[in-house]
């Protein structure tokens, strides 16, 4: 894991979310890069490797739920459908702060659920979350 | 007590110096009853009915007595119902008729409303008679459909205030927090871009609740009946609309003539066809619309040869706000939503049909040929 750069993909139908990671993650922890992708589609492709800038082994997956042409719950349920896919941790990362979404996305098992209005000035609190999580977490071979 | 039910056919008028008390208060709980009351034969034919059910359905006594109880429904219903009677008669007992169906009957000035009846079968010197004991639930029905509607567009905007309206309301004060930062760092090149997108956002708030309200009018419905055809409201269409070079789209639709609400179905029609080029990927495509009339409902198919709904997506794509392609957020995801709820608002339905095709939709909409009273306002 500590041998390649750790990789962060952002799937999000507003590109304001990729420029906001990347922008807290550029002074809090440089080392980790941003991959964007604009819907679940995208992602898929990118997580296989078939788009322009791959990400095939993400540290993490920061997933929008209110996407076009495949939603984020849609996303879910492709990629743990997928036995190649399947053990990619995913956090939720959206404006919607319903309750049966929150609790649809942790049926499919993610990580965590963050609302986009709670991660701090400046992004503070989800940049240490992401920081510690890249050091200690130790992620399926 | 048989000796009493008797009295009360087959003419009902005949008033006979021997009438006992007891028979005298029957007649009265019949004729007076706020319950329409039909007495109905082994035939199916009438023998009596009271004053409520005469006002009910706008006949008089004379008009109905001797008449297949037939009468009394839509011409689609009629054979089935002949079956079902004699099903009964079969195995007679009391209980309420068709629970969980909708029942509808038909008044003498053609319109339809719908009701609700209690059976009570009792045998006769004459055989078999019934008692039918309606409800005219017109108003119960009316409130009910309204209420849903109303419950259904609530949580609707519940859902769009706190996803729709909300996420470029927290992109603006991500991108004002961009720009401090930039301010702070001294780097100006990219605050320029922010304001524009920040622009971009206030726009596509304003865009949003115009849509929105567009949408919660379409929920009002317009009462207009106009007798019409599929096939002049369809070539209405293709004269007004716009069909862009390279596209076909083919008409197969009947001339009968039938009374409908004829603008908002001109519209659903119309959002479908657009839609249907809208969406298309190619710069020729074919468009096909096929409508026919059956017993009870106007049924047109609008197929096209365009990409095709994803088959997670076609739950979703009748939800507002909704598009299928990320680079359409100007589009205002709300053609389908719309489509589908002056649809519903006039009794009809709007689906997808569903295909095995790789490439192609088929919307099909299906609009009632009779309007109930519950459905007017």
């Amino acid at each position: 894991m500590s041998d390649i750069e750790p990789k962060i993909l952002i799937i999000d139908d507003d590109d304001i979310y990729a420029e906001l990671v990347s922008r807290a993650l550029r002074k809090a922890a440089p080392h980790i890069q941003v991959v964007a992708a604009e819907d679940g589609q995208e992602g898929i492709e990118t997580l296989t490797g078939k788009s322009e800038q791959p990400c095939e082994r993400p540290l993490v997956i920061l997933l929008d739920l209110n996407m076009p042409r495949m939603n984020g719950f849609e996303f879910l349920e492709e990629i743990r459908a997928d036995p190649t896919l399947r053990k990619n941790v995913v956090f939720v990362f959206t404006t919607s702060e319903a309750d049966e979404d929150r609790e649809r996305a942790y049926d499919f098992g993610v990580a965590g659920y963050i609302a986009k209005s709670r991660v701090g000035p400046q992004m503070g609190n989800m940049t240490e979350l992401l920081k510690s999580y890249a050091s200690t977490v130790i992620l399926p071979s | 007590m048989k000796q009493d039910i008797n009295t009360f056919t087959p003419d009902l008028s005949d008033v006979s110096p021997e009438f006992s008390s007891e028979t005298s208060a029957f007649r009265t709980i019949f004729e007076k009853s706020p319950y329409g009351k039909i007495i109905i034969n082994d035939h199916g034919t009438i023998t009596a009915v009271n004053e409520h059910a005469m006002a009910m359905f706008g006949y008089s006594k004379s008009e109905l007595l001797g008449e297949k109880l037939e009468v009394l429904l839509p011409q689609r219903y009629r054979a089935g119902h002949v079956v079902q009677r004699t099903r009964f008669a079969d195995a007679p007992d009391a209980r309420v008729m068709g629970q969980g169906r909708d029942l509808t009957g038909l008044r003498k000035d053609g319109i339809e409303f719908p009701l609700e009846i209690g059976l009570t079968p009792f045998e006769t010197e004459q055989g078999l008679m019934v008692c039918a004991a309606i409800q005219d639930v017109t108003d119960r029905q009316r409130s009910e459909r309204r209420m849903r509607e109303v419950n259904a567009q609530l949580e609707e905007f519940t859902y769009v205030a706190s996803h729709d309206l909300r996420s470029p309301i927290r992109g603006i004060s991500n991108l004002i927090e961009f720009i401090r930062e930039d301010f702070e760092e001294g780097q100006l090149d990219g605050v320029l871009k922010n304001i524009d997108r920040m622009d971009k956002r206030v726009h596509a708030v304003e865009k949003l609740i115009d849509d929105l309200l567009t949408y919660a009018r379409a929920g009002r419905r317009s009462v207009e009946m106009e007798p019409t055809s599929l096939s002049e409201i369809l070539s209405d269409i293709i004269a007004i609309e716009n069909i862009p070079d390279g596209f076909d789209v083919k008409i197969d639709a009947c001339d009968t003539q039938f009374e409908a609400a004829r603008t908002p179905l001109t519209t659903v029609l119309r959002n479908l066809i657009a839609n249907a080029i809208k969406h298309h990927d190619k710069d020729t495509g074919t468009i096909t619309v096929k409508g026919h009339l059956t017993d009870s409902q106007c049924v047109i198919d609008i197929a096209d040869d365009g990409p095709g709904i994803p088959e997670n997506a076609r739950e979703r794509v009748f939800r507002l706000f909704q598009t299928l392609k990320a680079n359409e957020r100007g589009g205002s995801g709300l053609g389908l939503a719309v489509a589908q709820r002056l649809t519903t608002g006039h009794g009809g339905q709007l689906a997808l049909v569903p295909t095995i095709a790789e490439r192609g939709t088929c919307f099909r909409v299906s609009w009632p040929r009779f309007t109930r009273t519950d459905l007017r306002v």
